[in-house]
């Protein structure tokens, strides 16, 4: 390591921006692609980054650009129309969380662009409605307004959008849904 | 960043409100999505990262540093 912040920020980052790239194009190969030009657009842009500010939310900003700017969802569909989507994505682990996983994905996948990424933002990153609406370029309350709409959307694919499912109306695969993460 | 516009919550601060669906979910519902994307977003996290990014890092840093 050097003493670079910078270039300790970017290696901080890395994981963080291959999670929320792997969430918005589905697909591990094409996220590494995404975060090297991330890498390469952050480095020759360096002096535009004010040290001090949210290094994050300035490489998600570089980095979801980067995807729009790429004709958004192909690879997606593609691999996930072969199963490689849902493979690649096998958690070590236990058979019941491993399918459980794999649902969701898919039912995240179905997501349109702006709410996925909304909800991956909000709900997975731990970025605030403000940076989020930094991040898109909208106001906050479109944000709001996409994280709701993408919960109830993921609610509806997998099935569990009223109470009595909860509740254990539709045994097995709501039950299996609930437990792995308690 | 432009918080003054951010903090500004009315009405107008939502570009397509108007086709929010405004059905309350069950906050059981939003727990389990919840925990769901954490879930997901935490098994990318925790892999390693891959060499070819550590390796681009170091040849944008040569490159610089071979600059006249």
């Amino acid at each position: 390591m050097t003493d670079d912040p910078f270039r300790n920020g970017l290696i901080r980052e890395m994981p963080n921006l291959r999670a929320f790239a792997v969430s918005l194009c589905g697909s591990l190969h094409l996220a590494d692609d995404l975060v090297q030009e991330t890498l390469v657009k952050a480095w020759s842009n360096a002096e535009r980054f004010e040290a001090g500010t949210n290094l994050k939310a300035w490489l998600f900003t570089i980095l979801r650009n980067t995807y729009y700017s790429l004709g958004r969802r192909s690879a997606l569909e593609v691999e996930d129309a072969e199963g490689a989507h849902a493979a690649r994505f096998a958690v070590l682990g236990d058979q019941e969380s491993r399918l459980d996983l794999q649902d969701f994905r898919r039912a995240l996948a179905e997501l349109p662009d702006d709410q996925r990424e909304a909800l991956i933002l909000v709900g997975a990153a731990g970025l605030s409605y403000e940076e989020t609406a930094e991040i898109c370029g909208v106001a906050i309350g479109t944000v709001k307004s996409r994280v709701n709409r993408a919960r109830g959307r993921v609610a509806e694919l997998l099935g569990i959008s009223g109470l009595a499912d909860i509740g254990g109306d539709r045994q097995g695969f709501n039950a299996e849904l609930t437990e792995p993460w308690r | 960043m432009n918080e003054s516009r951010h903090f500004n919550q009315n009405v107008s601060d939502c570009d397509d409100c108007e086709s929010d669906r405004s059905i309350p979910l069950d906050p059981r519902v939003v727990e389990t999505i919840g925990k769901a994307l954490k879930a997901h977003y935490d098994d990318i996290l925790k892999q390693p990262i891959p060499d070819s990014m550590l390796v681009l890092l170091a040849e944008l840093e040569a490159k610089e540093r071979s600059r006249p």
